[in-house]
């Protein structure tokens, strides 16, 4: 089959915010209208075509620079209680225990910065879909602070995403296979040739290539042998390969037999009819927001097979499809809660508030970033909303509207931890900005400029009547002051479709 | 004692919807409105059976919980991870629980803790979220079901039930609750479950969130809550639905909570303060039928034992503390527990300290109307009988669902499992 382009000369508002929300995090009403003015394939090609670093000037984490030292002086401090505990067992115990609470400080100090820097790249990017890209890999190869520790690791594995985000699929699953933070994170940095570990071998067939079903628990423990000897080098965290923990037996997996590594295994995976068709469902369901049709499906793994696995054509063929842009997709995607938070502060041209804010909401919502629930990272769509997610999505949009930082922000049941020195929270509602002069001129000015910032659409005519209905109540929009410009703005915010893309 | 009387979906619709503008907040109608449902809710609410369900995330190790002592082919297999004859605490002389388990030792002792041997399924899967979905939706190993067992409980035995018939205090909504009319709320701080943006009185805004949020076009009038949602649902009606549960349902639970602050003493932990709000619940004389928690860290791979006891000092003790809670309120015969995990550990240990991912393993029921004790029959542990060095399961998991299904919710267990399930003499 073959999937129908869209046709027109350029992609028109409502269009360019559909693609500018979906392939990224959407934008400020003169984006969208910059957008807008661009013919569909120079969109498409501008959106996929990010370089390897070429337009990157944001520069590293700051911790990043003095971590390399602390990580060296933490080695040594731990090497010198190796010898300790020879001669006093209780004492290096009770060292071991201080310094490993330094270093756990230390850790968090870092993982609060990498947030930091990547909310800010998501914020101000001028190449969306990598940041976005990077966090649809994020889910999909999942690793966590919680067990991998070290900010460094996740912050290479988090560039790893942003650098092949647009690359070669198999690079990118060879990449994360020799990944330290993955090795750690599914134990495979101690995986032996005596007693193979299984984890990461297991979820590089059901999670990232493949999909539950296509494999067997034969292939599983073959594939655990072929990633034995991929493991860490202690002192500075790097990969490496060591020979002597690697079983070199000859191994058979998916039918093959050979004294196969872990790229072998790798290569004859995506050989399977299921691996393209895993993947382009999943970006599909990504991108889109509903299950691809197996035609669709079956069209969108032809062109990534005839790419070579190569990402950008598949990508440009998703956003270019009329299927994308249908009727029933539009407005049908339930927004990530980092979806919903950089959207919101995109939409409002405003700056990202204190980190402890930024991540205390989005821990609230159920997207800590560098925490995954587990190695399968977020189920998503509908999962992201239930009763307690959504009154919590309409309270901190109040709060940042308003400027009132919420009670009990970053603690929860499970999280008891509150802050030392509280952090100011500005309002993200500029009203100069937001509701200029000239858009107060009527109520309908009101009405559309107001949708177009918050919804990048003009939504259905009961939405826009809704809305007007509660502006007959009002006082003449020139006259607003800075709080009922919050209150209609939290208003539009605390509905069930600014939830959705 | 008489609980305060609760706000329903149904109130909402007819006072809130028809009657026109309703605040959430508006003390007017929740004075003059409240004592009138009084008379219209279940007067027999305060005497349905509820059930708890607890699941133990990642995968507990059951056999270094249920310790098979006395078992040389158990020290054989562990030889670095295995709990010590001397370290456990004895149940009889085959088994003893792990020394950090002493919450289910007490239980035990009251005899209020059952343990089901080898529970599990045919042809069991390794992989969590596959087995995880097999336990929550009930499904054979290659069966793939979209529904949960409670949320079929919801569908055939709860209609026109409130929201708040199933109440999971988790982060995400267990994929157990999804039902086809989805029903049944999920919050994990009952502090931020309410909507904070307007003030009281009758307001414009009111009008405006509410004909934002109050259900949307879903036509739910007529039938009460009843209606129907095809698998093609819209994530607007999805939202639209989700939003109006939202709002009944933090008015109903905020009104329970403000008027109970029972003194049960529970540890501080996370686990324990998930358990205590369900006890404030039931204390409060909610109408839910069935609570849902989750203790996750159970996937010990590697260095299990400097996690494993810490996890089941929590576990244990929360549970006993709970168990204590209903006691003193007069509720411990309504509440059954059933605690489970998606699948039990490799009975050899591995080389990193830890255990990987296996089949059966022990479940547990806790309440004062259970039988306690052993139940089922516990599985070899002879290598020759083991499955992929997995233990082969003795008791069907669907089983443990018809017997609370039957015998704790008093309903039709086939119409929620899809066929018949030997029931387990777990009770009287």
């Amino acid at each position: 089959m073959h999937m129908k382009r869209i046709t027109d000369a350029v992609l028109g508002p409502e269009k360019a915010g559909h693609l500018l929300q979906r392939a990224g995090f959407g934008g400020s009403p003169d984006e969208v209208r910059a957008w807008a003015a661009k013919s569909p394939d120079s969109a498409v090609a501008e959106l996929v075509e990010f370089g390897s670093g070429s337009n990157d000037d944001f520069g590293p984490p700051v911790f990043l620079e003095t971590s390399a030292e602390s990580d060296a002086n933490f080695a040594k401090e731990f090497a010198k209680l190796r010898e300790l505990r020879r001669e006093d067992q209780a004492a290096a115990e009770q060292a071991q225990r201080r310094l490993n609470a330094q270093r756990r400080r230390v850790q968090y100090q870092g993982i609060g910065e990498l947030r930091a820097w990547w909310l800010y790249r998501m914020r101000y990017s001028e190449t969306p879909l990598q940041e976005k890209m990077t966090l649809f890999l994020h889910g999909h190869f999942a690793s966590a602070t919680q067990k991998v520790r070290s900010p460094r690791m996740l912050y290479q594995q988090n560039q790893l995403f942003r650098r092949l985000g647009n690359g070669n699929w198999e690079d990118l699953v060879n990449g994360v296979a020799s990944d330290p933070a993955m090795l750690l994170y599914l134990d495979n940095a101690r995986s032996n040739r005596r007693k193979p570990n299984e984890n990461f071998a297991r979820e590089l067939l059901e999670l990232f290539t493949l999909g539950e079903g296509n494999y067997t628990e034969e292939d599983i423990f073959a594939a655990a042998r072929a990633y034995t000897g991929y493991s860490i080098e202690r002192e500075t965290g790097e990969f490496v390969f060591r020979n002597f923990m690697h079983d070199p037996g000859r191994k058979t997996f998916m039918g093959e037999t050979g004294a196969f590594k872990g790229e072998d295994i790798v290569r004859i995976a995506l050989k399977h009819e299921q691996a393209p068709r895993f993947l382009t469902a999943k970006l599909w369901r990504f991108f889109v927001g509903s299950d691809a049709s197996e035609a669709q499906v079956d069209h969108l793994s032809r062109v990534l097979l005839d790419a070579k696995w190569e990402l950008k054509p598949l990508l440009s063929e998703i956003f270019l499809s009329e299927d994308f842009y249908d009727e029933k997709v539009r407005r049908g995607l339930i927004k990530s809660p980092t979806q919903w938070f950089v959207q919101l502060l995109k939409s409002m041209e405003a700056p990202l508030p204190d980190p402890r804010i930024s991540n205390g909401i989005l821990i609230q919502l159920g997207q800590e970033l560098f925490n995954p629930p587990n190695v399968k990272g977020w189920d998503g769509g509908a999962a992201w909303i239930n009763s307690s997610t959504l009154l919590n999505r309409y309270n901190f949009a109040g709060a940042l509207v308003r400027g009132k930082l919420p009670q009990n922000l970053g603690r929860s049941p499970t999280n008891r931890r509150s802050y030392n020195n509280r952090p100011n929270l500005r309002s993200v509602v500029d009203p100069e900005r937001v509701l200029p002069p000239a858009d107060r001129k009527d109520r309908a000015s009101v009405q559309r400029a107001l949708f177009a910032r918050l919804y990048q659409s003009q939504l259905r005519a009961t939405d826009r009547a809704k809305f007007m209905e509660y502006l007959d109540t009002q006082k003449d929009p020139a006259d607003w002051n800075e709080r009922d410009l919050q209150e209609a703005v939290h208003l539009l915010l605390s509905s069930p479709q600014y939830q959705l893309a | 004692m008489k609980h305060p009387s609760l706000f329903t979906r149904r109130d909402f619709l007819h006072t809130g919807v028809l009657g026109g503008s309703v605040a959430l907040t508006l003390p007017a109608f929740v004075g003059s409105t409240m004592q009138q449902l009084a008379a219209a809710e279940g007067a027999d609410d305060k005497d349905q059976p509820i059930l708890l369900v607890i699941q133990l995330a990642g995968g507990n190790d059951g056999l270094n919980t249920v310790v098979p002592w006395e078992n040389d082919h158990y020290y054989r297999a562990r030889t670095r991870l295995a709990v010590k004859k001397g370290d456990c605490l004895k149940l009889d002389d085959e088994f003893g629980l792990n020394k950090n388990a002493r919450g289910f030792k007490q239980l035990w002792d009251d005899g209020k803790l059952g343990v089901i041997h080898g529970v599990g399924y045919p042809n069991p899967n390794r992989s969590h979220f596959r087995s995880t979905e097999i336990w929550h939706t009930a499904s054979d190993s290659k069966q793939q079901l979209a529904q949960g067992w409670i949320g079929r409980y919801f569908d055939n035995h709860c209609k026109g039930s409130d929201p708040s018939v199933g109440i999971s205090i988790t982060k995400q909504t267990p994929q157990a609750f999804r039902a086809l009319n989805p029903i049944g709320v999920t919050f994990d701080d009952p502090s931020r479950f309410r909507f904070e943006g307007l003030e009281d009185g009758d307001t414009p805004e009111e009008e405006l969130f509410l004909a934002n949020n109050d259900g949307g076009s879903i036509n739910m009038l007529e039938s009460g809550s009843q209606m129907k949602l095809e698998p093609g649902m819209s994530a607007l009606d999805f939202l639209e639905r989700t939003a109006l549960d939202a709002q009944v349902s933090s008015e109903q639970i905020d009104t329970v909570l403000k008027a109970q602050k029972t003194g049960a003493k529970y540890p501080g932990t996370g686990f324990a303060r998930q358990l205590q709000l369900i006890g404030q619940l039931i204390a409060g004389g909610m109408g839910t039928r069935v609570y849902y928690a989750s203790r996750g860290g159970f996937d010990t791979h590697a260095n299990q034992a400097a996690s494993f006891g810490g996890l089941w000092q929590d576990v244990s003790s929360a549970l006993l503390a709970f168990q204590r809670d209903l006691e003193a309120q007069g509720n411990g015969k309504r509440v059954t527990t059933l605690v489970f995990t998606e699948f039990g550990r490799r009975v050899k240990e591995n080389a990193s300290g830890g255990t990987d991912h296996g089949a059966a393993g022990p479940a547990f029921v806790i309440g004062s109307s259970i039988k306690p004790g052993f139940h089922g029959t516990m599985p070899s542990l002879a290598p020759a009988d083991l499955f992929r060095g997995d233990l082969e399961h003795s008791t069907d998991f669907r089983s443990v669902y018809a017997t609370m299904m039957d015998q704790v919710l008093g309903v039709d267990s086939v119409a929620v499992l899809g066929r018949k399930f030997e029931s387990l003499k777990l009770f009287g």
